[in-house]
């Protein structure tokens, strides 16, 4: 298997640590990286909300994504839309009517499937925050050039190499190969995107298992 | 839940303790909170923890058109701005920021009057082009002083920032990439520290850095800028109650000190991120982090990142086993370098005589006796523990030393190699008898460190082909995904060992 740029495998995805529960004003927060892309997410919910944008049955998800240097609002406001989808489905709105939960991203530093690294921060900020959700949801995205697919780009990668498209998968562990969200961006045939679905749906597991542990470790504080 | 007034009870609890010479959080009158600095990947960002409060700051270089009457001088701009996640009472739609309005224009036009950065070596071409440099601060948790944790956060980004360098030909500009050439830093002239004091009983308790509550019952507030040299930057006082000249000069008195204190540890982080000379290095930042010898609950939770309890086990049995030898104080720190996360983990010591208040992620220090080879190991720092002892020491001491040197080799040696061969026994056995001779000399001292690296190089050679043969088995030709490792690809510095 030939190396990428940065020596891994094109089955290999970087390093991930995060640090939880450390904002004292949040309800829930945490410090989510993958490799150099670095996030950092914080909940506060449920909480009383203005009356044009109170639900009578749910409570009303408002997501607020920040990046550093405030330069591109268009893709600020991409992010907080398909972030919004997602996780209206992941959390048990109806548990806590006529309130409104505010999830905030800070974009510490991008270098690659950004998309990914907060989709997996907001999980985990939701569980420190203890809001209730149907279930643990995983996303990656995948690189795709020449009939090779690499998991987990780096932007060195993305300028690099012509001819490219991305695939980012949302995955839960409901039903096998289920899928929560999925953005295709370039050409990408329906055999690649097979293949994306079945190293995806390995790949979620160590996610899962990362998730785990930095769950279980933040108990004992 | 909304707090935006603090109840009277808790007023006047914070008052009367006051009076009566306490604060909340039992610090003086005089004490600054912990200060903790991180930086990021790229050069300008940096997070800064003062006590609670936790600020966020990167900056951002473009060319622009300077103005007209002053065709040669560059932009130097600060915009702060609280985040929705710094406080309880938030609304989602927030879009006023007349709390950081103030804050924002005292920083930003005492940099530009003082003349922290030099502007005119920010002109590219004058009057047509010139480098704009805008730096973001976002507050992320707010406990209480802002303005100090903000004004440190925007010095560290502007002396950590890097700009690209730019060559002129025939009347156009080129900028370079950072492969082509090297970036440089910008032209600091000096660096005011801002210090905010709270004002209590119509002047006569004056406080240093007001946390969240003292600052809801304080009546008044005043904010210094000073530099080492003791030059003021700025005072502002905006409202509150009044103070006389007397109190005044004390407040700058006590402020000079403050930014003295301050400006150390500044420099102290900075010389230790900027000697990053490897970029292997640099990229691992992250992964090494240094653990004061405390408790084990402090170990624990002091670690950055979550580890399987396996491993975390086996770096408290190491720490024990360390903590045991008696010539170890307790202010001094371990490094721990996790490579491959399950695989090695690497111990040094570091004994730093100084006290350590600040908990922060390091990296290794440099050599100490200068030599700066191309493939500097971890296991460099292990014999740093050798390197601090003056030849003032006497002799008596060294026997002992040695002694507990060779079990702290053993045991790093041990924990490294879990199956020892014949070989690595017989070169166990040289380092054994390397460290138990008496009077030496620096010559002697620097054959025997360098016959330990190559020592272990060959044992660390050892291991990676065994890895690397178990891996060979594994590797399918087509995609298919058997075991996806969310562990960090090897280290660069081992694929070179073993070419060589």
């Amino acid at each position: 298997m030939t190396k990428r740029i940065d020596n891994r495998n094109p089955n290999q995805m970087r390093p991930l640590s995060s640090i939880l529960g450390e904002n004292e004003n949040s309800d829930g927060s945490v410090i989510y990286s993958q490799g150099k892309t670095k996030v950092l997410v914080g909940v506060h919910g449920p909480k009383e909300v203005n009356t044009f944008k109170e639900q009578y049955d749910k409570a009303t998800v408002s997501v607020v994504v920040k990046t550093e240097q405030r330069d591109d609002l268009r893709k600020e406001k991409t992010l907080e839309k398909d972030l919004k989808g997602i996780l209206e489905y992941m959390i048990f709105t109806e548990r806590s009517p006529r309130s409104e939960i505010i999830i905030t991203a800070h974009i510490l530093n991008d270098d690659g499937s950004l998309f990914s690294t907060l989709v997996n921060a907001c999980v985990l900020a939701l569980c420190d925050a203890g809001i209730e959700i149907r279930s643990l949801v995983y996303s990656i995205t995948f690189l795709i050039t020449e009939n090779k697919i690499l998991i987990d780009p780096i932007e060195n990668e993305i300028a690099k190499i012509s001819n490219h498209s991305r695939v980012s998968l949302v995955l839960s562990k409901d039903n096998e190969d289920s899928i929560v969200f999925s953005k295709c961006i370039g050409l990408t045939s329906l055999e690649i995107y097979d293949k994306c679905l079945e190293i995806g749906n390995v790949a979620k597991l160590s996610i899962r298992k990362f998730m785990k542990q930095s769950l279980k470790k933040n108990q004992n504080k | 839940m909304k707090r935006q007034q603090l109840s009277t009870n808790e007023q006047n609890f914070v008052g009367s303790s006051l009076i009566s010479g306490r604060r909340i959080d039992l610090r003086s009158l005089n004490e600054i909170r912990d200060l903790s600095i991180s930086f990021g990947s790229k050069y300008g960002q940096v997070m800064v923890k003062l006590g609670k409060t936790k600020v966020i700051s990167s900056i951002q270089a473009t060319v622009a058109q300077p103005f007209k009457d002053r065709p040669q001088e560059g932009f130097c701009r600060v915009r702060i701005s609280l985040s929705n996640v710094s406080t309880i009472d938030i609304e989602s739609n927030r879009k006023s920021q007349s709390d950081t309005l103030e804050i924002q224009r005292m920083i930003e036009d005492s940099y530009r009057e003082s003349r922290v950065v030099d502007l005119e070596s920010l002109c590219i071409i004058p009057d047509i082009w010139v480098w704009e440099i805008v730096c973001n601060v976002h507050v992320v948790d707010n406990d209480g002083n802002i303005s100090d944790a903000a004004n440190i956060a925007t010095i560290l980004s502007l002396s950590h920032f890097k700009l690209p360098q730019v060559t002129i030909k025939n009347g156009k500009a080129i900028i370079h990439t950072d492969e082509e050439k090297e970036l440089i830093p910008l032209s600091i002239y000096h660096l005011p520290i801002s210090v905010s004091f709270g004002l209590f009983e119509k002047g006569e308790i004056i406080i240093v850095d007001p946390c969240l509550i003292e600052e809801k019952t304080i009546e008044g507030r005043i904010i210094m800028m000073v530099n080492i040299h003791e030059e003021i930057c700025s005072i502002r006082k905006g409202g509150g109650t009044p103070l006389t000249l007397d109190q005044i000069l004390y407040c700058t008195k006590l402020a000079s000190e403050k930014a003295k204190e301050i400006s150390l540890i500044i420099d102290r982080e900075l010389e230790k991120d900027l000697k990053l000379k490897t970029k292997q290095e640099y990229d691992n930042r992250h992964l090494i982090s240094s653990i004061l010898m405390k408790d084990e609950q402090t170990i624990k939770s002091s670690l950055p990142f979550p580890i399987s309890n396996s491993l975390e086990e086996t770096i408290l049995d190491k720490i024990r086993n360390i903590q045991s030898l008696s010539w170890t104080n307790k202010n001094s720190t371990i490094e721990i370098e996790i490579s491959e996360l399950s695989k090695f983990t690497n111990l040094s010591l570091n004994l730093e005589q100084k006290k350590d208040t600040v908990q922060v992620i390091n990296q290794k220090n440099v050599d100490k006796s200068g030599d700066e080879d191309e493939n500097e190991n971890e296991n460099d720092d292990d014999f740093e523990a050798n390197n601090n002892y003056s030849d003032d020491e006497e002799d008596e001491n060294l026997n002992q030393r040695n002694e507990q040197f060779k079990e702290f080799i053993e045991i790093t040696n041990i924990l490294q190699n879990q199956n020892l061969s014949k070989k690595e026994l017989e070169l166990l056995n040289q380092l054994n008898s390397v460290s138990s001779s008496n009077n030496k000399t620096n010559n002697e001292k620097k054959e025997s460190q360098e016959i330990i690296l190559n020592n272990q190089k060959k044992i660390q050679n050892n291991e990676i082909e065994k890895i690397n043969s178990k891996k060979n088995l594994k590797k399918n030709e087509n995609h298919k995904p058997d075991e996806i490792d969310f562990s960090i690809a090897i280290n660069p510095q081992f694929q070179t060992l073993k070419k060589k």
